[in-house]
């Protein structure tokens, strides 16, 4: 749903550059030069930020105040 | 640069199994920085070495949370996934002022002021979709949180609100991974038989050199009480 906070493999916290990642990456920078800045070096952390999609955007439109809570 | 030439830690080492293991040791820093550290030993047995490195990543005590009260989640994340997210975040570790709580005496579940640290989260989204992150965790310990503030930990649309209750408690690497100070622990080949290159990278969570000092002493302890028990047994 959300970006992972560590790396599967290796436990490096990938989660805080996220959001940078994203918003470059969609303005069209190449993302090996964003994972190069961001210190990304292994290619357990990189797949992290390059495979995540943040499926949480598209279930929390059908949530608003009058739905019941579940 | 040498950095402790003879570590005190292991030449105050009065077993016999260790006697003349070290009497050529010599610790090199090749590299020295704010989350990494490679040091070149030299005249150090391999398997000593390799105790180092593992106890690195599996002895080295580090800051986690461990248990949430969920008081209240409206949210899309289930309280299980969102209590996992929290127990991910790295936290700054004072390995001074905390202990184990499995060392300390106060017997209660949720521990007392020496072997845990409070943190709370109190988030809702009112007009718009809001993004909690980790800078929202409020801790009792101002030095006990985590190390970067812009973690998202869970996303709110307009209405729902995340009340909840964090213990963070210190524990290892071998229970579980989100108590494992270094990300990667690795010992190559030098350049002769008994010199071996150390290289230990931190999460963030203590300094890598704070992680290599306690890993050999927490192995000294060990071997301590091991020559206790032998020593004991054989008299």
């Amino acid at each position: 749903m959300l970006v992972p906070i560590r790396c599967f493999t290796c436990g490096k916290l990938i989660g805080d550059k996220f959001t940078e990642f994203e918003s470059r990456v969609k303005g069209g920078e190449d993302p090996a030069k964003v994972l190069d800045e961001a210190g990304i070096k292994r290619y357990c952390c990189r797949r992290m930020l390059i495979s995540s999609v943040d499926l949480i955007d598209q279930v929390l439109p059908y949530y608003n105040k009058k739905s019941p809570a579940l | 640069m040498f950095l402790n030439p003879r570590p005190t830690s292991i030449s105050n080492f009065s077993g016999s199994l260790t006697g003349e293991l070290f009497d050529m040791l010599k610790v090199k820093v090749l590299e020295d920085a704010e989350d990494r550290v490679s040091l070149q030993l030299d005249g150090v047995d391999r398997s000593y070495a390799n105790a180092v490195r593992r106890f690195c990543l599996s002895e080295v005590p580090s800051m986690a949370i461990d248990d949430v009260v969920i008081l209240e989640n409206s949210s899309v994340l289930y309280d299980e996934i969102l209590a996992h997210r929290l127990g991910m975040l790295p936290l700054k570790t004072d390995l001074e002022r905390y202990i184990l709580p499995e060392k300390c005496d106060c017997g209660t579940p949720l521990g007392c002021q020496k072997c845990r640290v409070l943190l709370v989260l109190d988030a809702s989204a009112h007009e718009k979709t809001r993004t909690v992150y980790s800078g929202d965790l409020v801790s009792e310990d101002r030095e006990i949180s985590p190390i970067s503030a812009s973690i998202p930990v869970v996303k709110l649309a307009p209405g729902q609100t995340v009340k909840l209750e964090a213990y963070a408690r210190l524990g290892r690497g071998k229970e579980h991974a989100k108590w494992q100070p270094a990300t990667v622990s690795v010992l190559l080949d030098g350049k002769s038989e008994d010199s071996f290159v150390l290289k230990v990278e931190s999460s963030g969570v203590l300094r890598p050199k704070e992680i290599v000092t306690k890993a050999v002493e927490i192995l000294e302890e060990k071997l301590k009480e091991m020559q206790k028990e032998v020593s004991a047994k054989v008299e």
